[in-house]
């Protein structure tokens, strides 16, 4: 009788952590509580372009939440911060992946970089992914669509896509920003496939299929625009 | 008489005498041990829960502090190890890691040990792929890893440590 009314209470104490673990999920709301909290200007657009980003899984609510509330904690005037948060939903509208964004957004606010600076590094950096996705989108890497190569055939995910793009921005921004040289096209370009490996995300079909069509001047183009745009 | 025959005569005497008390003292030991009153009978010891409870706690703690001394005087921290990362700063009053790992949160790390070594270990279920990160020293102050393989530059042209996983043989972590 005793060893029963243990594992009873012991039920239900589990039963309750995991109410409590599902109480404590972030929701979309829960985001948008903490961009009214901020007090931002435009907050329509900001609901509206997190939604678009929620529905199309590029981002979750849980990293919006922690992004809002890093802001939150920062004593720069609202604008600043609002700016981080409007350039990222800029992204998502664009249907740009925006991962790399939030990942540098949340690097300056920890290393305290000033709100300016931040919001000039994520302007660049989205110009960067915006770039990529056309250059990829003009040699038939989109999503849903269908690559052969050789004799394999494989369906481009939202996921997949979504990762190269990012991986080869951010590979772009690395070699340019390292101080390494715009004119070396061959560098460039095994820096981006270099990139692309290493994340499990893309399929070694994809990585294999961007080498054999992308060429190592239009990689050393989008080099030298990200370039440009750091002299600014 | 001569001393050795003195001697002798002695010896012979002590003999005699011996033998002659033989019957009186031959069972003197146990007619000690029979004379001697009865003893307590010895104390029982049985186990009750409250002692074993005592005795597995005592167990695990002498355990732990045996981890916790092996720790202390071991060589330092396991630096050699790859879910390991290092950093030797001895005047720092506390080094954290940051980066993607930790979703750029401040993670503190361990030590200094006796050798200066800040030291934090990575989690086992480490997802493969690039990882960004750095040190921040005594609150302010963006430190890289100077074991890295890779680095790149971000804010303020400082320099970001890349943590390549899993690292392939021969690689610092």
């Amino acid at each position: 009788m005793k060893y029963l009314l243990i594992s009873v209470l012991t039920a239900l104490l589990l039963s309750a952590n995991v109410l409590a673990l599902r109480g404590q999920q972030v929701t979309p709301q829960d985001v948008y509580s903490c961009f009214r909290a901020l007090n931002v200007s435009d907050l329509p657009f900001l609901i509206n372009a997190y939604d678009k980003g929620f529905k199309d899984r590029r981002i979750t609510p849980s990293m919006a939440l922690t992004l809002c509330q890093r802001l939150a904690q920062s004593a720069a005037p609202i604008g600043l911060r609002e700016g981080v948060l409007r350039v990222i939903g800029l992204a998502l509208i664009e249907e740009l992946p925006v991962t790399m964004l939030v990942d540098k957004a949340l690097e300056g606010l920890a290393k305290g970089v000033a709100l300016e600076a931040i919001n000039d590094e994520l302007a660049q950096r989205k110009a960067t992914l915006s770039e990529v996705k056309a250059l990829f989108a003009h040699k038939g890497i989109r999503i849903s669509l269908t690559i052969r190569f050789g004799a394999v055939t494989l369906e481009l995910t939202l996921e997949a896509v979504d990762a190269a793009i990012t991986e080869a921005a951010r590979a772009l921004e690395d070699y340019v920003r390292a101080g390494q040289r715009i004119e070396d096209a061959t560098a460039i370009k095994a820096t981006v496939q270099r990139y692309l490996a290493s994340n499990r995300a893309i399929p070694v079909t994809l990585v294999s299929f961007i080498e054999q069509i992308v060429s190592a001047p239009e990689w050393a183009q989008l080099a030298q625009n990200v370039a440009n745009r750091l002299k600014k | 008489m001569h001393e050795h025959e003195l001697e002798q005569l002695i010896k012979e005497t002590i003999v005699q005498r011996a033998q002659a008390h033989q019957d009186r003292i031959a069972d003197l030991e146990y007619r000690v041990v029979d004379a001697l009153p009865d003893r307590p009978a010895a104390l029982e010891l049985r186990p009750t829960w409250p002692m074993r409870l005592a005795l597995a706690t005592a167990a695990i703690l002498l355990f732990l502090g045996g981890f916790w001394l092996g720790g202390t005087l071991s060589d330092g921290p396991p630096c050699a190890d790859p879910y390991v990362l290092c950093l030797v700063y001895p005047n720092a009053k506390s080094v954290s890691l940051v980066g993607q790992l930790t979703h750029w949160e401040r993670q503190p790390m361990h030590g200094p040990d006796r050798h200066g070594i800040w030291w934090i270990r990575l989690p086992r279920d480490l997802e493969p792929g690039r990882y960004e990160y750095g040190f921040m020293v005594d609150e302010y102050h963006w430190v890289h890893d100077p074991r890295a393989r890779e680095f790149v530059h971000t804010f303020d042209n400082k320099i970001n440590s890349v943590l390549i996983w899993p690292p392939s043989q021969g690689d610092a972590p």
